[in-house]
């Protein structure tokens, strides 16, 4: 049962009038908090529903065509944009102090609102993607729901090596500076939000610098990367430190005892440096948790390497992707 | 936020965190506690201290 709904494509987003991927504000159950998420081609179908959390990163959904082909394999896309990163409010405030950011309250509590959702889309059977910054999330919903058969992590940060890979330096440069202090946080998020108002797609192309797949896929996708830029300049600077702070500092709370035995995988890119790779196994392991490469993306993986998403898919819910 | 806004600290932020729904958070956050409650393993009970930390921090704001 969908809540109450309101589209809301004037507003929201902005591609052809046409596009499957319009947004709906979706009100969770008894509540009055609402979500953005885009349902492909707007009523849920009989499919397999492919829940996407967003990373901070790529606040908007993936391609048409990308949709398009998971649509052909039995699954359905449902994008939520995460509180804070569009057009509605954060978290509140008194979640997002450093205290309740640093002891996990305001992660568990945006995976309640999660797990809240799939109550309130009745979903069953879920297929969980994370992206990036979200993967944290998706862990703690993982044990929230029991209508999660399958997770796939993809490009988790959860590893230490996280600051040997981001590119370019000056981007590193800002990004460690919104944890440093709260000044360092304005200034930052200023410098980022001025980055992206001059250009989003430069903005873009110099973050996906170590992927040719990346690279090729915002081409073919800049109107999404411009909208995408747009989010990220209405961001709050508390979401931005919330949503850094969890992705970057190690969160300990991935645990072998729990990831050995759980339903999932981590699908990674190859197009990304020699001492990530190696160190993003050495983490897979001592999760115990089977890992992916893809030949193409990094950042996007999912969307980039459609073809060994979908395997993935296929070893692990073979039911469902032969639908 | 425009850069405008964010540059003028006084201009309310149309995007920030406000808190009027805080009581449904809370709302939200016992939900997922309640339902960690039905059958522990270590695993949601660690969850289960993060989302009660969230509890308490709501709820103190929501009694000030």
């Amino acid at each position: 049962m969908i809540g109450v709904t309101r589209t809301f494509s004037q507003t929201a987003w902005h591609p052809e009038e046409q596009d499957p991927r319009q947004f709906q504000m979706i009100k969770l159950a008894e509540t009055s908090i609402e979500l953005e998420v885009m349902i492909y081609r707007q009523k849920l179908a009989d499919r397999v529903p492919l829940l996407i959390i967003c990373s901070i990163d790529l606040p908007v959904p993936p391609s048409t065509q990308f949709c398009d082909a998971m649509w052909s394999a039995g699954y359905q896309i449902i994008f939520v944009r995460r509180p804070g990163f569009g057009n509605l409010p954060g978290l509140p405030d008194a979640l997002l102090a450093k205290a309740q950011v640093k002891n996990g309250s305001a992660i568990a509590s945006e995976s309640a609102l999660f797990s809240l959702l799939i109550q309130t889309l009745d979903l069953k059977n879920v297929v969980l993607l994370g992206l990036g910054t979200s993967n944290s999330i998706c862990y703690r919903l993982l044990q929230l729901s029991s209508e999660i058969q399958f997770c796939i992590y993809s490009n988790p940060l959860f590893h230490p090596a996280i600051w040997d890979v981001i590119k370019p330096a000056w981007l590193k440069r800002m990004i460690r500076q919104t944890l440093l202090s709260r000044s360092g946080l304005q200034i930052a998020v200023r410098g980022l939000k001025a980055v992206l108002r001059r250009d989003p797609i430069w903005f873009y192309r110099q973050f996906a610098q170590k992927s040719p797949g990346d690279q090729a896929y915002i081409e073919a996708h800049k109107a999404d990367f411009r909208e995408a830029g747009l989010m990220l300049q209405n961001m709050a600077p508390d979401t931005f430190y919330y949503d850094l702070q969890n992705a970057l500092i190690e969160d300990t709370e991935w645990d072998p005892e729990i990831t050995r035995d759980s339903r999932a995988v981590i699908l990674a890119g190859e197009e990304t440096t020699a001492k990530w790779k190696r160190s993003i196994i050495a983490e897979a392991d001592r999760l115990g948790l089977p890992i992916v490469f893809a030949k193409a993306g990094d950042l996007f993986v999912p969307y980039v390497s459609q073809g060994a998403f979908l395997e993935t898919l296929k070893a692990h819910i073979p039911i469902a992707a032969q639908i | 936020m425009t850069f405008e806004e964010f540059e003028n600290p006084e201009t309310p932020d149309p995007n920030g965190n406000q808190d009027v729904n805080m009581r449904d958070f809370l709302d939200a956050v016992e939900s997922a506690i309640l339902a960690l409650t039905d059958s522990p393993t270590p695993a949601r009970l660690r969850l289960k201290q993060e989302l009660d930390q969230a509890k308490n921090i709501l709820k103190s704001q929501l009694d000030h």
